[in-house]
């Protein structure tokens, strides 16, 4: 089993319907400056090279940067760190905008030996690790059915403006879990998909961090993308 | 895969044949395969039953065929008891006949390991390009009972609209014989073992088709086609209740499911969302399946929908039983202002006993002493639209205390009320005996009220607490999906 880099599964997410953070994929500093200059931010930046295994240990993570002059110290801080890491691709590094919301979430696929493809969604941190607050169901789920597991979650409340709180657009994160529901079934190479966290907002819910687990050996996805057949058909460029 | 052979007709003759070939029927009467063949000429089954033998001209009386190719006549089910070195020669017998159906009891296949593998593997390739199906191996057998057919001694045939179809041959006889004994009729009983051709998605979908299964109970430890079993599941879902246990739910569980049918259990978590998603309501083990098959035979009867109105004597255990319904789900009947006030009518002296509402508590004199007022009360309390069901708890303790430890005659007298209150309300109504069995002994009045109330029309009879809120809750289930 191998993780899909970064930017082919972000890329293959949103043409399924999963929305992100405005995002770049950057190899120079100037990049990152261009990006960081044109938008509010803040910024999270963070190595994409596949190689750098504890991104955050490595220092190969920074949050919070605001406009282009800290986008661009970041952007170094990671590369030099990323090379000391030992990365063979030291400069690949992912920009994006930090968004806030209501509440985290964990939404995620697995393959299982009975019954294929199960799509889980609940609620992140905490409730997923400690409380193990988690909905499952064959794949795939209509809308409707995305709700009632949300609903099914001790921790429903949370999503549903519990204690004054806003109330977590529960359209959008049903749309993104019946969509990655389908991925289940139009993606068969696809073993493992992990969206932790996902953002609910009042209105919209954004996938902040996305892992793809796909069957090996590794393929060099610039000539093969490891991907064939019907996952193109989902419109994803996978050669960028 | 054999959408031909897995057609629902096949297995209507297993259910229904009207001529079975035994193949593998032993002379010695000692022996298992004599015992059920001799079960078959005795029972009510009204075709006949060949027997195939190659080293006996007649047995029991019945002349005896070397094979079942030198079997004359139409054969549509075929019961396999040989050993498993000779299964695949009689199962090739069969595929040459076109027989619909074999029925392999035959075991020491996959459930065994390797060697036993290999054996079923074979099977498999026999039935390839033929138009037989099997069930089995490792079958336990089956119960019909419109063709009159068992696998236990002392079953009655009375049809009934459950159907219960297991892994486990032995939760087979346990169900039969439990569920017999709690009033509850079947309509059909079947051990699949280790499903090497038919398998789960081909029973769910029979049940689906066949019109004399009214309800469908499963015990299921593995299958092949998980995605094609959710799809039948769904599909029954929709016209039938289904309930269903999952054997195997631990990692304890799941290592014995490979010992007992060769088959790996799967994730519990991804079973139990399935389950849920198809609509089938799951069971833990066969306690919790009896009673929620004694709730639905109880709805069947006396369909209505509402909460337990609960009536008896003593404060505490209204107020244990009124905890564990809430608990449970299962919320006591609110009562309406004028069913209130009606029982307040009947009992003068309400506000001293400090009030009367639901649940219904008064002193054992005041509420067991007068078979008419204990009518009164429940007919009264019954009627208000929000009850869907009675629960009268009665302390044979506070009975024996009150009326005498030898007074037979009274608990008569109660039961005989209960069986009046329950013919005229025609909602479902569940007796709490307490304290029938006091450690080891069942007390004199225990013995009696358990006997009558037994027997009362309609009147569903628990000793724990625990299954009387189990049967509450399932009932309420049945009231809300069932039309």
């Amino acid at each position: 089993m191998i993780a899909l880099p970064t930017p082919e599964a972000r890329t293959l997410l949103a043409s399924a319907g999963v929305s992100f953070p405005g995002w770049t994929f950057v190899t120079t500093a100037a990049e990152a400056r261009a990006f960081a200059g044109g938008r509010d931010g803040p910024f999270a930046l963070k190595t994409a090279a596949g190689d750098v295994v504890h991104k955050s240990d490595a220092g190969c993570v920074v949050l919070n940067a605001r406009g282009a002059d800290e986008a661009e110290r970041a952007y170094e801080k990671i590369a030099s760190n990323a090379a000391r890491a030992g990365s063979i691709t030291p400069g690949q590094v992912l920009v994006e905008e930090m968004v806030a919301g209501v509440v985290e979430l964990a939404v995620g696929l697995k393959r299982d030996s009975t019954f294929g493809p199960v799509v889980m969604a609940g609620l992140g941190g905490v409730w997923v690790e400690v409380m193990r607050d988690v909905a499952l169901r064959l794949c795939p789920v209509t809308e409707t059915e995305a709700r009632d597991m949300l609903r099914g979650l001790q921790g429903f409340a949370l999503l549903d403006g519990a204690r004054g709180t806003p109330r977590a657009d529960l359209r959008a994160i049903s749309r993104l879990v019946a969509a990655v529901s389908r991925l289940g079934i139009s993606c068969p190479e696809i073993l493992e998909l992990d969206l932790n966290p996902v953002i609910a907002q009042t209105h919209g819910a954004i996938a902040v961090d996305a892992r793809i687990f796909i069957e090996g050996p590794h393929h060099d996805h610039r000539t093969d993308p490891a991907l064939p057949g019907d996952c193109r058909h989902a419109g994803a460029d996978l050669r960028r | 895969m054999h959408q031909r052979r897995s057609d629902s007709r096949h297995l209507d003759h297993a259910f229904n044949p009207r001529r079975i070939a035994v193949v593998g029927v032993s002379s010695d009467r000692a022996k298992w395969s004599n015992i059920l063949f001799r079960r078959l000429l005795a029972g009510p089954f009204p075709g006949e039953v060949v027997p195939v033998n190659p080293a006996r001209d007649r047995i029991e009386g019945r002349p005896c065929h070397a094979s079942l190719r030198e079997v004359p006549g139409q054969i549509d089910y075929a019961k396999i008891l040989v050993p498993r070195t000779m299964t695949e020669g009689a199962l090739r017998d069969c595929a040459a006949r076109g027989i619909p159906v074999a029925h392999v009891l035959s075991s020491g296949f996959g459930e065994v390991g390797t060697e036993g593998q290999a054996y079923e593997a074979r099977l498999r390739a026999v039935l390839a390009d033929s138009n037989t199906a099997m069930i089995g191996p490792n079958s336990l057998g089956l119960y019909s009972a419109r063709a009159g057919l068992d696998f236990s001694e002392g079953c009655h045939f009375t049809p009934g609209p459950i159907t219960f179809i297991s892994q486990s041959g032995a939760l087979c006889t346990d169900i039969l014989a439990q569920g017999q004994a709690r009033g509850l009729a079947f309509s059909k009983i079947l051990s699949v073992g280790n499903c090497t051709d038919l398998d789960w998605p081909d029973y769910v979908r029979y049940c689906r088709t066949d019109p004399d299964t009214g309800i469908a109970a499963f015990y299921v430890e593995g299958v092949r086609d998980g995605q094609a079993l959710f799809r039948e599941l769904q599909a029954l879902a929709a016209e039938k209740p289904v309930l269903m246990i999952k054997g195997g739910r631990t990692e304890r569980g799941a290592r014995g499911v490979m010992s007992h049918t060769g088959r790996l259990a799967g994730q519990y978590a991804v079973w139990k969302a399935m389950m849920a998603q198809a609509g089938v309501m799951e069971m833990r083990d066969l306690d919790d399946l009896l009673a929620a098959l004694v709730a639905f035979d109880a709805h069947l009867r006396r369909p209505a929908r509402g909460g337990p109105m609960v009536i008896g004597c003593g404060g505490g255990i209204s107020v244990l039983i009124s905890d564990a319904l809430e608990e449970a789900g299962v919320p006591i009947a609110p009562l309406g202002d004028e069913t209130v006030s009606a029982l307040h009518r009947l009992v003068p002296d309400a506000g001293e006993l400090g009030g009367i509402d639901n649940p219904v508590e008064m002193p054992v004199d005041r509420i067991f002493g007068d078979p008419d007022r204990l009518g009164t009360l429940v007919r009264v309390a019954a009627s208000d639209t929000t009850v869907g069901a009675i629960l009268v708890h009665l302390n044979l303790i506070a009975v024996s205390n009150q009326f005498g430890a030898d007074n037979l005659d009274h608990v008569d007298v109660i039961a005989a009320a209960l069986n009046d209150i329950s013919r005229e309300t025609g909602k479902p109504l569940a007796v709490f005996l307490r304290n029938a069995t006091i450690g080891a002994e069942t007390t004199a009045l225990g013995r009696r009220a358990t006997a009558r109330l037994s027997a009362a029309e309609g009147v569903v009879l628990f000793h724990e607490q625990s299954s009387v809120v189990e049967f509450l809750s399932r009932l309420r289930q049945f009231q809300e999906n069932v039309r």
